[in-house]
């Protein structure tokens, strides 16, 4: 660490470290939801659905305080400057902290927008445009004024940029339920397949970056690569949710043929991982990232390319 | 391969599937309107939309293939247990699933927004999606059916007569019960839009039947055994 300003990145994977406990334990619960009979009176005061939705908001909430604190702590090392405003940085991680426990808390009573995965209701979303907003305005002026551009911070911000873009895809009550489907899955693929890729792509050509000593040229001409990839498959492959909601036909045909070049990327990534800690030009000195690494890229193939 | 190169396959990748979705976006908003009968989403059809929200119904049940996983589908709900079937479940969670190892909350649903659910549902089993889910396909053949068609090459209809039972009231050639007529030459005396309808509900044809109506066969399996039996002369 060479930057005052990544410090804030500790306090965003402290966060998230500990919702992701919080989901894991309503993951187990749900377990038990399948495995046993439930008594009438649980099902009545807790139902599956609520449990459920605090499962899944709870993994969207980490994961995205990760992908965030991720960048806060990059941002710094790529820009060569600190982070425009820290402070700024620690309010947007209180509100939406803030907002995450409101809306867990509101689930429990029936607060919901009623849509898996997209349950925060619509005065929270709200909320949750600013903070994403804030943090866009954040590392965007940190890169804007330190006037110098890598593609690894590039594809960085184009991802979040996306991943808040398609958020508000999500927002809106659609009438027809095939059309709420249809861009329900602007959010959900597209923010797996797209923009969250493009996050995971850059974290790992930083991480390549300085782990190896491989010539950034080299790391960041895999990196487009590989993004022209992503974003081949990817876009056109949310084809393949459409086949039963009631969109046209053509879909199986589109959605079958680029999602099954989805792993392709992917694949490219794992290799391509590999290559450059074969060609290191540097003692690894820290093995625990390095397997981080490559353990991250295997389980992003087996998780996102196979399955 | 050059840095540029590189550079120019992210372009122009990206913007070539951006542009296809978009398109094919645009022809699937104009054709959903015929497939999905936008012109029938009436005011209580869209209030059932939001009654659905409302109570999370979505987080265990899955509409249109989408959803908890954990519940039934919901999007041929009404051609599978009826609008009463529907209404009962919501009402009396505690009754309908007595015997289920899953259990469905009270919600304290009101009769008013029950009957925009309704709506919805039915407007939902109305929409041209491929015939999903497969369970509710009116063109569904049982795996034991689909079984003694391919490995013991039977007839589709035979396969129905076999697999459901008939030959446990009913003859052929000897084998089967006695409670019912033998079926041997019943082409003879009815074609198969009279046996299918007999099949379906015995005493709309004759009132004193003895025989049940076989409500839990699919269309599919009601037409091919009608063939068959047609056939038998």
């Amino acid at each position: 660490m060479h930057y005052q300003s990544q410090r804030i990145a500790h306090w965003y994977f402290r966060v998230a470290l500990l919702l992701f406990v919080l989901q894991v334990m309503l993951g187990l619960w749900l377990a038990v939801n399948y495995t046993f009979t439930v008594p009438q009176w649980i099902v009545d005061a807790f139902p599956f659905s609520t449990a459920r939705a605090m499962h899944t908001n709870l993994l969207v909430l980490w994961m995205i305080l990760g992908f965030m604190g991720g960048t806060y702590y990059i941002t710094p090392e790529e820009t060569g400057r600190e982070i425009f405003s820290p402070k700024l940085a620690l309010i947007q991680l209180v509100a939406l902290v803030a907002t995450g426990v409101i809306a867990l808390i509101g689930f429990l009573f029936g607060w919901t927008q009623g849509r898996p995965l997209l349950e925060i209701p619509r005065p929270l979303d709200f909320i949750v445009v600013i903070g994403a907003l804030i943090f866009l305005f954040n590392v965007g002026a940190t890169m804007f004024k330190a006037k110098r551009w890598t593609a690894i911070q590039g594809t960085l911000l184009g991802g979040l940029t996306f991943l808040a873009l398609l958020y508000l895809f999500g927002i809106p009550f659609y009438k027809n339920e095939v059309i709420d489907w249809y861009y329900w899955w602007w959010v959900v693929h597209l923010w797996v397949e797209g923009a969250w890729e493009l996050v995971t792509a850059a974290i790992i050509a930083f991480i390549l970056l300085r782990l190896t000593g491989v010539e950034r040229h080299v790391v960041e001409k895999w990196l487009y690569v590989e993004l022209g990839l992503f974003l081949f498959t990817g876009i056109t492959g949310t084809g393949h949710h459409y086949y039963w909601i009631g969109a046209p036909k053509y879909w199986l045909w589109f959605g079958g043929i680029f999602s099954a070049l989805e792993p392709l990327p992917i694949l490219l990534m794992v290799i391509d991982t590999m290559k450059h800690v074969k060609e290191r030009k540097q003692e690894i000195r820290n093995p625990l990232t390095w397997t981080l690494a490559i353990g991250g890229a295997v389980f992003h193939f087996l998780g996102a390319g196979i399955f | 391969m050059s840095k540029k190169t590189a550079f120019w396959i992210f372009v122009l990748g990206t913007l070539s599937s951006a542009i296809l979705f978009l398109a094919l976006t645009w022809d699937t908003h104009r054709q959903v309107e015929v497939l999905s009968n936008a012109d029938k989403l009436s005011a209580q059809v869209i209030e059932g939309k939001r009654v659905f929200e409302k109570y999370n119904c979505n987080d265990c049940h899955t509409i249109l293939g989408f959803g908890g996983y954990y519940a039934p589908d919901m999007t041929k709900v009404v051609q599978r247990v009826g609008t009463d079937g529907i209404r009962f479940r919501i009402k009396n969670p505690e009754k309908a699933f007595a015997n289920s190892w899953r259990k469905m909350p009270h919600q304290g649903v009101t009769d008013a927004e029950i009957d925009s659910l309704l709506a919805f549902f039915t407007w939902v089993g109305e929409i041209d999606n491929g015939d999903w889910p497969p369970q509710d396909s009116t063109k569904r053949m049982t795996r034991s059916e689909e079984i003694a068609i391919i490995a013991r090459g039977l007839s589709p209809g035979a396969a129905v007569v076999q697999n459901r039972g008939c030959l446990n009231c009913h003859s052929l050639q000897g084998k089967g019960g006695t409670m019912g007529p033998p079926l041997d030459t019943v082409g003879r005396r009815l074609t198969a839009d009279q046996i299918r309808q007999y099949i379906k509900d015995p005493k709309s044809v004759n009132p004193d039947a003895l025989m049940p109506p076989q409500s839990d066969l699919s269309d599919k399996e009601l037409d091919e055994a009608a063939r068959f039996l047609a056939g038998l002369k």
